[in-house]
């Protein structure tokens, strides 16, 4: 049996060859990326290594979640979006962690 | 060269580089018209929602599939395919008159242990094992001369489920997602149920899209704990955040898809986000059985410490499933290894009387429940394993592995009930008569789901390639 994480993003059967590796999108592999445990306690960690900033402001831990997520810094729009998200009730930066690792620019890369 | 500040490294995107080098849109451009003209092998399904129902060929006498995969291999001999001549024969060795084929098993003719009567107006055989399947024996057709190619589990598994005995190649599951799409949008096209005990051996390929995109790949579901994994929140995110979130995300992801227009993988993804959003919430609901009556519990054989508790708990699943719109739905009965499947290697009776008892009653309601409830018409049950066992005795009162001839049945859309359709020789080890390939099953399955298996196709390594490969012929006897 393959491991059920690669087997949801489509790692080869080992028993025959393959051409090419098949790229798939179901929403199986976005309820991981949700709802795993291995994701989540991989966004906590992402989340207290950010805790250890000098600049403990939200501007300059959205700023380096950027960075080290994407690459980049945020668009105003996105500091403004991530601002109001970490505001609201029940958010918190392991959340803002979780969301990151989702999303198509973190994992297509150009 | 641009200078983006917003980019560490100062370089133009791989997208960029090709879009300014022309190439990019062109590309576009030309898979559109092909896709237009139908030149692309996979032109009927769309790359952002691959589940979306799509027209059949002709007109289909089924909607959906539910599939009752007796995984080890049961009996023919002893449940549906009566051979009174081993009686006459037992003791004897079956290679004077037989051609084995190598075959292992060196024991003499065994007569079945179980008594055999007719059944219903169609007469069809069935032995004590099943007497609740036996009142409902009209609805199905017999396929009882049925072969396969291999003598091993694995790829007999892969045989019955993808044509092929070796792994690679896409499941009738998917085939049939991939041709027709499904009904809702809201649970997977494909859903595979395996036994309490484990799946069976070979595991993910039996239900795998081999080289079909992934999306028609068969979704596990388990009859025991979580159904679908991961469909729960971790514990520190409720709803309500989560929702959030993929709001946030959508944003994101929106903007970044407008930098990126040539990229139908990317709304894909998206799309992805919003269906295991809903699926959340719709496959708990799916597979809850807490709102089905006592009664209808009971039709099912669940009852705690009853026989048919856990095979009943999936057929009920089932039949919720395919009235919510999901497409094709394999349930497996026996897991893991020995006697916790229908290998009944040591003793037909110990292991047979067991397996017999666990899907009686969960059969014979699910057929009367889904012509109660109108579903009958639509819904096509397919019943079978990997193989049948050996007319020859193996050890104390066991049979052995038997790919040469073996029985399958099917109910319900489409399928002429009493009929049946090939015979074994007269002491079961040959398919004798109107010998059946599974090709010609499969040919059959796709037929009644209104699809020609000659046209359902998909390009790859070079080659369009088919469900059936080159075989296959539908069995229009069983067909009403």
């Amino acid at each position: 049996m393959r491991v059920p994480f690669f087997e949801t993003f489509d790692v080869p059967d080992a028993m025959t060859s393959r051409g090419v590796r098949e790229k798939t999108t179901v929403a199986t592999q976005a309820l991981l990326l949700m709802n795993n445990e291995f994701v989540r306690k991989q966004a906590e960690l992402f989340a207290a290594r950010l805790a250890k900033l000098e600049d403990k402001t939200p501007r300059a831990t959205i700023e380096e979640a950027y960075w080290l997520t994407l690459s980049r810094k945020p668009t105003e729009r996105e500091l403004e979006l991530s601002l109001e998200l970490l505001k609201s009730e029940g958010q918190s930066i392991a959340n803002f962690c979780h969301i990151l690792f989702t999303l198509n620019e973190f994992i297509y890369v150009d | 060269m641009s200078i983006d500040a917003n980019h560490r490294p100062c370089l133009p995107t791989r997208r960029e580089m090709l879009s300014r080098a022309g190439g990019g849109f062109g590309s576009l451009a030309l898979a559109g018209l092909l896709s237009d003209q139908g030149l692309l092998a996979n032109a009927g399904t769309s790359a952002l929602s691959p589940l979306a129902a799509r027209p059949a060929h002709f007109a289909p006498k089924a909607k959906s599939v539910i599939f009752l995969f007796m995984y080890g291999g049961p009996s023919h001999i002893d449940l549906f395919d009566h051979k009174p001549a081993l009686k006459k024969f037992a003791g004897k060795k079956v290679s004077e008159s037989v051609d084995t084929k190598g075959a292992r098993s060196s024991g003499g003719l065994f007569p079945s242990p179980y008594k055999f009567e007719r059944h219903g107006e169609s007469g069809h055989w069935v032995s004590d094992r099943y007497p609740n399947l036996a009142r409902v024996i009209d609805k199905t057709a017999m396929l009882r001369g049925v072969y396969g190619h291999s003598i091993s589990h694995a790829p007999a598994l892969f045989e019955l489920n993808t044509g092929q005995i070796r792994t690679g190649f896409p499941s009738l599951g998917s085939w049939v997602t991939y041709g027709l799409g499904s009904h809702n949008q809201d649970l997977p096209g494909f859903v595979v149920m395996y036994d309490y005990r484990g799946g069976p051996i070979g595991g993910a390929p039996n239900w795998g899209s081999g080289f079909l995109p992934g999306a028609f790949q068969g979704t596990p579901v388990r009859s025991k704990g979580t159904p679908i994994l991961n469909l729960s929140r971790p514990g520190k995110l409720d709803q309500d955040s989560q929702r959030q979130l993929l709001d946030y995300a959508a944003h994101l992801n929106r903007d970044h898809r407008e930098r990126h227009p040539a990229e139908a993988a990317l709304e894909a993804r998206i799309e992805s986000f919003e269906l295991a959003y809903r699926m959340q919430a719709a496959a708990p609901e799916a597979l809850d059985l807490k709102s089905e009556s006592e009664g209808t519990r009971k039709l099912y054989g669940i009852e705690r410490g009853k026989p048919g508790q856990y095979f009943g708990t999936q057929c009920l699943m089932a039949r919720r499933l395919v009235e919510r719109g999901v497409r094709f739905v394999q349930l497996y009965s026996g897991g893991g290894h020995g006697d916790n499947n229908w290998d009944a290697h040591g003793s037909i009776t110990g292991n047979h009387n067991k397996h017999c008892a666990a899907t009686d009653q969960p059969m014979a309601g699910l057929l009367e429940d889904l012509e109660q409830r109108g579903l009958l018409d639509e819904t096509l049950v397919v019943w079978g394993g990997e193989f049948g066992r050996t007319p020859q005795k193996q050890g104390g009162g066991g049979r052995d592995h038997h790919p040469f001839g073996f029985t399958m049945w099917m109910a319900g859309g489409g399928i002429k009930g009493g009929t049946s359709y090939g015979e074994t020789d007269e002491v079961g080890y040959h398919a004798a008569i109107d010998r059946t390939s599974v090709h010609d099953v499969h040919a059959t399955i796709l037929h009644l789901m209104g699809m020609d298996h000659e046209r359902l196709t998909y390009h790859f390594s070079g080659r369009d390639f088919r469900l059936t490969d080159v075989a296959g012929k539908v069995i229009d006897k069983v067909i009403a």
